[in-house]
C-alpha cells in the first residue's frame, strides 16, 4: 500500500507533469521538421502514434540518434498524470476551481483524442453529377476483393491486416469454404512500381513488383502483391500480381479455374454506410473571385435517399453534412482542367468518428475554467500592485 | 525705330524665340505633371483587381511597390512620383515612362547575366529603356527557372524571374490604351468607308459603335453580293478588327468598368470590346462610353479637357458600380491610404521610444513619463483605427492573412503594455510597449514592400468563413501577441538583474516578474483556447480535429511551453529568473509557430506560406539563445555569489 501511495504521489506530482509536456513538446517539434523530408503520415506515425522512437538529431554535419518516448505513451501518461494530480491530488478551494474544471477539460479533450484514434474511420467519397454511392474509400489502407462468375454478385472481401505482413520470405495463406482455392499472398510492397526481370524467381509473365519508398503523401502510395492459387482439389497453382495504381484504374488479376472466371483486385478500403444510405450527387458548384482562377467557394448539391425517402442537402466548404454519425465534407473536386461544358466530380472527406463534438465541449469547458483562475489571479495581482510601492 | 534698335529688337526677338524652343523642348524631356485635383479623382476610380473592386490608387500603389520596392520614385530631372501620378504616366504618357528608373535589382549578377552593364552602385534601380536590349535574354531565362522548383531556386534566379514578370507588367501597362490612342484605316470603296466618311482612319471609339452594325448588314447582304465583292467587304472589316484586336490586347489590366449585366461579376477592360466571345456583336455600351471619355484624355489636349472626361468617367464607373453594391468602400480605402495611419504609427512609435528613453535619464519626472505614456498611446490608437478601417473595407475580422496578423500581433501587444503600465506606472511595459510596436510596424512595412502585392486580398475558400477568422485566428493570434510581450518583459528582467540595475529595488524584480508571468497567463488562456477552436474548424472543414499539422504543432507548442512554465513554477522548479529565461524561449517559439513553420512548405496551411525571412528569423533566433545563456549565467552568479556570502557568514560565526 504505502508503494502504491508512492507511485500514486509519483505519478501525481508536477514533475512528472513537466517531464511529459517536455517530451511531448519534443515530439512535436522534431515531428513538424520531420514532414519536410517524410512528409506528414509517415512523420505522424512515428513521432505521435507510437511508444519509443529513435531521432535523427542533426547537429550540423552530424547526426545524432536520440531516442525519446513516443506520443502515443506520453499522451497515456499525460492522462494518468492529469487524472491523479490534476483531478484527484489537486487543492480544491474557492481560490482553484478554475484549475480543476480546466484539467477535466483537457482530460475530455484527451479523451476524445483516444476514441477518435482507437474508433474512427475515415475515407473519401469521389461522385460525378448524377452518380450515387453508399460507401467511401480508404485513403490509406488496402483490401483485396475476390469475384467470379462461380458466386454471382458475392464479393469476397480480404482487409489489409490479415497480409501486411506478408513480405519478403512471409506469406499467408487465406481460406474460404465457398471457394475452390486457397489463396496464398506474398511480397506484398505498401509502395512499388513494376519493372521487367524475367529472372526474378518472383516474376510473373517477366515482371516484378520494384520496392519504393513510402510516398510523401500517403494517399500517393501505390501497394502491390503477389498472389498464388492453389487449386483445393488438384493442388495445381496459378500465379499473378496485383498492384493499385493511382492514375489509371486498376485491373483485377483474372484466371480460369475448373472453367469459371474469377478475378481478384487489390484497391483502397471500402466502406458500407451502417445503417444503410445513399448519396447522390445532383449538382457540383464551383465559384471564382472574379477575374481570377482562385476559388472562392466550391459546393455541392447532393440528395440523401434512405429508406425510399430523398432529402435535398447543400454540402459547401465549412457547412458539412452529419448522418447517422458520418459526416460529409467538401474536400476538393475535378476534373481540374475541366472545360466549361465538361462533367465534374466533387470529393467528399467521410469521417465517421464517436468523439466527433468532444473537442468543441472540452474547449468551453477548458475556456470556462482558465478564464475563472485567470481573472481570481488578476484580481489578486490587481490588489497586490494597489498595495506595492511606486517609484 | 532707329536701324539699329531695330537690329536689337530682332535679335532679342529671335533669342527669345529661341528661347521658346528650347523651353519646348525641355518640356517634352520633362515629366509630365499633373493637377491636383486630376491625381484625386483618379486615385478614386473604380478597378477589379485579384477578385475585389478597389481604388485605382490601391492598384497604382501596389504595382509601383512591386516594380520599385517603394511607393515614390525621382525622375531624372529630379521629380517625386507618388503612385497614382506615376500610373498616369504610364497610361497616358508611355515614352516617358519608359525611362523611369523603377524596375529595383538588388544584385549585379541580375544585370550582367543578361548581357548589361551593372550600375556602379550594388542595388540599384533601373528603366524600361535600359532593359529593353535584353529583354528576350532575360525571357528566355525567367522561363529556364520558372521550371525549377520556387524553393531550390538561387537569390539571382528568382530575381531574374520577379524582373522578367515585372516588365510584362509594365509593358501592359503603357500598352493599356494603345487601342485607344491609334487611329485605324477604312479600306476605301467599301461599306467600312462609307460607314466611316470623315477620312481613311477612324478612331476606336466611333468603329466599336458602327462595326456590329456593318457586320450585321454584311451578313445580311452576303448571298446578294458577288463573290469578288464580298470577300473585298469582308477582308476590309477582318483587317480592321484585328489591327484593333493587336492593340486591344494590353488593355486587359484596365479592368474599370462594371458590366451592364448584371449577373456578370468580372468587370471589362477595353481589352472586352473586340472580344470575339458575343460573335463581334455590340460591346457593352458603357464599355464603349469609358473607351469615348478614355481617348478623349489619351488625345492630351490639355489639363481642362482632360479633367472633364475624367469627371465624366468616374460619373458613370462611380454609379454603375454603385448600382452593383461595388462602390461603397472605394472612398473609404483611399481614405485610409491617404491618411497613412500606419505611416505615421510607425514612425510615432519610434518618436516615442525616444520619450521613453528620456524617461530613464530623467527618473521621476511625471511630465514627461506621460508624455512618453501619450506617444505610446497616439501611435496605438492609429493603429487600431487603421485595423478598423481594413475591416470595414474587407467586411472580414481583423486577421485573415500574414500581413494582418503582424499589424494585430503589434496592436494587441502594446495595448495589453499600456494597461499593464496604467497598472503599476514604472514605466517598463510602457518602454516595451514603445519598443515592440516600432518593431512590429517596422517588419510589416518591410513583409508589405517584399510582398509587393495588395495586402487585402481575396481569401482561398476554406478561409470564407467570418465566424472562425473572428473566433480562432483572433485568438491564437492574441495568444502569439502574449508570448512576445512576455518573452520582451523578460528581457528586461534579464538585462537588468545582469547589469546590477536597481539592486536593491526588490520591487521593481518582483512587479517585473509578475508581469511577465501575468501576460504569460493571458497569453496562454488565449492560446489553448485559439488552438482548440483551430481544431474545431478543422473538424468542420477537413473532417479531423487534430492533424498533426505544422501550423497546429506550432500553436501546440506555445500550449506546450506555456503549460510547462506554469507547472514547473507551481513544483518550485523556477522561480523569477526561470520564468524570465523561460518567456524568452516563449518568443522563440511564437516566432516559430508564427513565422518558421511557413518556411517548411508542408501541410495545410498553404495560404500562409512565405519566403525569403529565413535569415530575419535565425538572427532572431541566435540572438535570443545568448539571451538565455546570459540569463542562465546570471542564475549561476547568484547562487556563487550567495554561497560565497554563506561562507562568509559562517567562517564570521
Amino acid at each position: 500500500m504505502k508503494y502504491l501511495s508512492k507511485l500514486f504521489h509519483f505519478l501525481a506530482s508536477y514533475g512528472v507533469a513537466v517531464v511529459i509536456l517536455f517530451f511531448l513538446l519534443l515530439d512535436t517539434l522534431f515531428g513538424t521538421l520531420a514532414q519536410v523530408e517524410m512528409g506528414l503520415y509517415e512523420a505522424q506515425k512515428k513521432y505521435f502514434e507510437s511508444f519509443f522512437l529513435i531521432h535523427d538529431l542533426r547537429l550540423w554535419k552530424l547526426t545524432v540518434p536520440l531516442p525519446l518516448p513516443g506520443g502515443y505513451l506520453l499522451m497515456i501518461l499525460l492522462f494518468i498524470n492529469l487524472l491523479s494530480g490534476g483531478i484527484i491530488r489537486a487543492r480544491k478551494s474557492w481560490r482553484t476551481p478554475g484549475i480543476l474544471i480546466s484539467h477535466i477539460g483537457i482530460l475530455f479533450m484527451l479523451l476524445g483524442g483516444g476514441v477518435t484514434y482507437w474508433y474512427s474511420t475515415s475515407g473519401y467519397m469521389r461522385l460525378y453529377e448524377g452518380q450515387s454511392a453508399d460507401e467511401f474509400v480508404s485513403y490509406y489502407d488496402w483490401e483485396l476483393a475476390i469475384s467470379g462468375t462461380a458466386v454471382g454478385s458475392k464479393e469476397f472481401v480480404i482487409p489489409d491486416d490479415h497480409f501486411r505482413h506478408a513480405h519478403g520470405d512471409q506469406h499467408q495463406d487465406f481460406q474460404m469454404a465457398e471457394l475452390p482455392f486457397t489463396l496464398r499472398v506474398s511480397g506484398f510492397l505498401n509502395n512499388c512500381g513494376v519493372a521487367s526481370d524475367p529472372n526474378d524467381p518472383n516474376a510473373v509473365d517477366g515482371v516484378v513488383l520494384e520496392p519504393r519508398g513510402p510516398a510523401k503523401e500517403a494517399e500517393q502510395n501505390e501497394a502491390g502483391c503477389y498472389l498464388t492459387v492453389i487449386d483445393k482439389e488438384t493442388g495445381g497453382s496459378l500465379r499473378g500480381l496485383v498492384r493499385y495504381d493511382i492514375f489509371r484504374p486498376s485491373p483485377p488479376w483474372t484466371f480460369e479455374l475448373d472453367g469459371q472466371e474469377w478475378g481478384i483486385e487489390l484497391r483502397h478500403k471500402r466502406y458500407k454506410m451502417d445503417p444503410s444510405f445513399t448519396i447522390k450527387l445532383d449538382k457540383f458548384t464551383r465559384n471564382l473571385h472574379p477575374g481570377t482562377s482562385m476559388a472562392s467557394n466550391f459546393s455541392s448539391d447532393v440528395t440523401k435517399i434512405e429508406d425510399g425517402s430523398t432529402r435535398q442537402i447543400h454540402i459547401k466548404m465549412n457547412e458539412p453534412l452529419r448522418h447517422h454519425g458520418y459526416t460529409f465534407f467538401q474536400s476538393s473536386w475535378g476534373p481540374q482542367n475541366a472545360g466549361p461544358n465538361e462533367r465534374l466530380y466533387s470529393v467528399f472527406s467521410v469521417v465517421q468518428n464517436p468523439a466527433d463534438q468532444w473537442p468543441k465541449w472540452a474547449c468551453y469547458i477548458i475556456a470556462f475554467g482558465m478564464t475563472l483562475h485567470f481573472t481570481q489571479k488578476l484580481i489578486r495581482y490587481l490588489k497586490r500592485e494597489r498595495r506595492s510601492p511606486k517609484t | 525705330m532707329k536701324p539699329l534698335t531695330a537690329t536689337l529688337c530682332l535679335a532679342l526677338a529671335i533669342a527669345a524665340s529661341f528661347d521658346v524652343e528650347a523651353q519646348l523642348a525641355l518640356n517634352e524631356n520633362a515629366t509630365p505633371t499633373w493637377d491636383e485635383e486630376i491625381l484625386e479623382l483618379a486615385a478614386i476610380l473604380p478597378i477589379q483587381e485579384g477578385g475585389r473592386v478597389k481604388p485605382l490608387d490601391t492598384f497604382a500603389q501596389f504595382t509601383m511597390l512591386k516594380l520599385n520596392g517603394k511607393r515614390f520614385m525621382t525622375t531624372e530631372d529630379g521629380k517625386k512620383l507618388y503612385p497614382v501620378e506615376w500610373l498616369l504616366n504610364c497610361l497616358f504618357y508611355p515614352e516617358h515612362a519608359r525611362n523611369f528608373k523603377h524596375f529595383r535589382v538588388d544584385f549585379d549578377e541580375v544585370i550582367t547575366s543578361v548581357g548589361l552593364e551593372a550600375h556602379d552602385e550594388k542595388r540599384s534601380n533601373y528603366s524600361y529603356n535600359e532593359l529593353a536590349p535584353a529583354r528576350s535574354k532575360m525571357f528566355q531565362l525567367a522561363g529556364q527557372y520558372s521550371q525549377k522548383e520556387a524553393k531550390l531556386r538561387e537569390p539571382v534566379e528568382q530575381q531574374i524571374l520577379n524582373l522578367a514578370h515585372n516588365m510584362l507588367q509594365f509593358e501592359s501597362l503603357i500598352g493599356a490604351l494603345d487601342l485607344l490612342r491609334n487611329t485605324y484605316h477604312v479600306e476605301p470603296d467599301t461599306a467600312l468607308a462609307a460607314a466611316f466618311p470623315d477620312g481613311d482612319h477612324v478612331a476606336a471609339s466611333v468603329a466599336l459603335k458602327r462595326l456590329p452594325g456593318i457586320i450585321e448588314s454584311l451578313r445580311s447582304q452576303a448571298n446578294e453580293m458577288e463573290k469578288e465583292r464580298l470577300d473585298k467587304e469582308v477582308a476590309a472589316v477582318s483587317d480592321l478588327v484585328q489591327a484593333m484586336q493587336a492593340q486591344a490586347a494590353s488593355g486587359a489590366v484596365l479592368t474599370i468598368v462594371p458590366p451592364t449585366d448584371a449577373s456578370r461579376s468580372e468587370w471589362l477592360s477595353p481589352a472586352n470590346s473586340l472580344a470575339s466571345e458575343n460573335n463581334f456583336g455590340p460591346a457593352d455600351p458603357r464599355l464603349i462610353s469609358a473607351i469615348t471619355h478614355l481617348e478623349k484624355m489619351a488625345a492630351l489636349t490639355g489639363p481642362g479637357d482632360f479633367m472633364a472626361s475624367l469627371e465624366a468617367l468616374h460619373g458613370e464607373l462611380e454609379t454603375a458600380a454603385a448600382s452593383r453594391g461595388e462602390y461603397s468602400k472605394i472612398p473609404v480605402e483611399v481614405h485610409f491610404y491617404k491618411w497613412k495611419y500606419l505611416f505615421y504609427s510607425q514612425w510615432i512609435y519610434v518618436l516615442s521610444f525616444v520619450l521613453v528613453a528620456f524617461t530613464w535619464l530623467l527618473p521621476g519626472n511625471r511630465t514627461l513619463h506621460w508624455a512618453a505614456f501619450t506617444a505610446v498611446l497616439v501611435p496605438t490608437v492609429l493603429l487600431v483605427i487603421g485595423i478598423t478601417l481594413r475591416c470595414i473595407i474587407r467586411s472580414r475580422p481583423p486577421v485573415s492573412t500574414l500581413y494582418e496578423t503582424l499589424l494585430f500581433i503589434t496592436a494587441v501587444a502594446v495595448l495589453v503594455a499600456l494597461i499593464l503600465e496604467v497598472i503599476n506606472r514604472r514605466g517598463v511595459a510602457m518602454a516595451m510597449g514603445s519598443f515592440l510596436g516600432m518593431v512590429g510596424m517596422f517588419l510589416a512595412f518591410r513583409y508589405e514592400a517584399k510582398e509587393g502585392v495588395d495586402t487585402m486580398p481575396q481569401l482561398v475558400a476554406v478561409l470564407d468563413t467570418n465566424f472562425w477568422l473572428a473566433t480562432h485566428v483572433t485568438t491564437v493570434t492574441m495568444g502569439y501577441a502574449a508570448g512576445l510581450l512576455a518573452g520582451a518583459l523578460a528581457h528586461l528582467y534579464i538585462f537588468g538583474r545582469l547589469f546590477r540595475y536597481k539592486e536593491g529595488d526588490k520591487s521593481l524584480y518582483k512587479t517585473l516578474a509578475r508581469m511577465t508571468y501575468g501576460v504569460l497567463c493571458f497569453g496562454l488562456l488565449f492560446a489553448i483556447v485559439g488552438t482548440i477552436l483551430g481544431g474545431i474548424w478543422a473538424n468542420d472543414s477537413w473532417g479531423r480535429f487534430w492533424g498533426w499539422d505544422p501550423k497546429e504543432n506550432g500553436a501546440l507548442l506555445i500550449c506546450l511551453w506555456g503549460l510547462i512554465m506554469l507547472h514547473a513554477r507551481m513544483g518550485g522548479y523556477i522561480k523569477d529568473l526561470g520564468i524570465a529565461n523561460c518567456s524568452v524561449v516563449m518568443g522563440m517559439i511564437v516566432a516559430f509557430s508564427w513565422w518558421g513553420v511557413n518556411l517548411l512548405g508542408v501541410g495545410l496551411h498553404s495560404y500562409g506560406f512565405t519566403s525569403g525571412i529565413m535569415n530575419l528569423l535565425m538572427v532572431f533566433w541566435m540572438a535570443e539563445t545568448v539571451v538565455v545563456a546570459v540569463g542562465l549565467h546570471v542564475g549561476l552568479r547568484d547562487r556563487v555569489s550567495r554561497r560565497v556570502s554563506q561562507d562568509a557568514q559562517e567562517q564570521g560565526a
